[in-house]
């Protein structure tokens, strides 16, 4: 193999840390929903330490989408 | 020359690092660097402002109020954060300097029409006034988008929270956080089973200091990708599709803008949180 198809299966590997960090934060969000679904009083304290969680979960595809253009 | 293609902008490659403008004295100034010292005129600008309509009686002014309800908005998410009262009015002013500071750099080019636009060097656009050019560098970069400005911040930010652990609970108090002989010796009194445990206790302690590292490499490449990457996207749509797509991007930007400034303030409140807290 040479160092150009060598590059682009690793573009290839790095982006499929998109792939977890998609269905974890599918998982937070419905997690907040049924906490909201049980208890809906929460939703005004939810909402906010969601948002800052959800920011957290994307930072494994942020790190991927810049190591994904580092590479290039 | 040829007209300009309003369906397809070409903004030029986007760098990972900012372009160096011009040296003062040896000191080498980049565009994100003057977006920097920008965003820090803009700031004093609106204490000034601030300051000079300020009452503490009577009826405040709009401006007054909109900045109170922000304050006192961060002032409840830092004590709900903490779990003490104590502890966010110490770290309450250090957290709120970085959070301003970090969301009007990630806001600044957003916010500002044409600024990303005003260039050095290259040739000048028929018909626009003349400090808008195409080609050569441009003037201002977003401040954050520029991985030494995050590491900086992240880095200092990490070294306060150390000081504050080291005046609380002197050097040595702090130190046995990450070297638990303390914690050795204990275990080896009570009998061969706790000092094993310990032992593990210890190892922990080292692992610590790693994570300490870690702290300030993932705090400062989360900021730095967030913002890298809503350029990126925004220049690879402008290639693609310039008329209506982009305002969608940054309306996404200013929301994430905010967002990551707010996890930032967030994150290191608990590491602040971590170091002051009480055994």
């Amino acid at each position: 193999m040479d160092a150009e198809a060598a590059k682009f299966f690793a573009r290839a590997i790095v982006v499929l840390a998109m792939m977890p960090t998609a269905v974890a934060e599918a998982w937070v969000i419905s997690s907040a929903f049924k906490a909201i679904g049980r208890n809906p009083k929460l939703e005004d304290s939810l909402f906010s330490k969601v948002i800052i969680l959800v920011a957290l979960v994307e930072t494994t595809a942020i790190y991927a989408f810049v190591a994904f253009f580092t590479l290039s | 020359m040829e007209g300009i293609n309003i369906l397809q902008l070409n903004t030029g490659e986007t760098t990972i690092g900012a372009a160096e403008l011009f040296k003062i004295g040896g000191i080498t100034i980049t565009n994100s660097a003057t977006a920097g010292i920008f965003g820090t005129l803009v700031i004093f600008l609106v204490v000034y402002l601030l300051n000079r309509s300020y009452k503490s009686e009577g009826v405040p002014s709009k401006l007054q109020l909109v900045f109170e309800m922000m304050i006192t908005g961060f002032y409840g998410l830092i004590k709900s954060i903490t779990g003490s009262e104590k502890i966010a009015r110490k770290i309450f002013p250090v957290i709120g300097t970085v959070f301003i500071y970090i969301a009007v750099s990630n806001l600044l080019i957003n916010i500002i029409p044409g600024i990303a636009a005003i260039n050095i060097g290259g040739e000048t656009i028929e018909g626009l006034p003349s400090i808008f050019k195409t080609g050569g560098e441009s003037l201002f970069r977003t401040h954050t988008n520029d991985y030494s400005v995050t590491f900086g911040i992240a880095a200092a930010v990490v070294i306060w929270t150390h000081i504050y652990s080291i005046e609380k609970n002197n050097i040595f108090g702090h130190l046995n956080k990450y070297f638990r002989f303390g914690a050795l010796y204990k275990g080896f009194r009570q009998g061969i089973g706790p000092g094993m445990m310990s032992i593990i206790d210890f190892m922990l302690g080292l692992l610590d200091i790693i994570s300490e590292f870690a702290k300030s490499l993932s705090l400062s490449i989360r900021l730095f990708g967030n913002m890298f990457a809503g350029e990126l996207l925004s220049a690879l749509l402008l290639s693609a599709f310039a008329l209506v797509a982009p305002t969608l991007l940054i309306f996404m930007g200013l929301f994430t803008g905010v967002i990551q400034a707010l996890v930032f303030g967030a994150l290191t409140t608990s590491y602040f949180g971590i170091a002051l807290a009480d055994d």
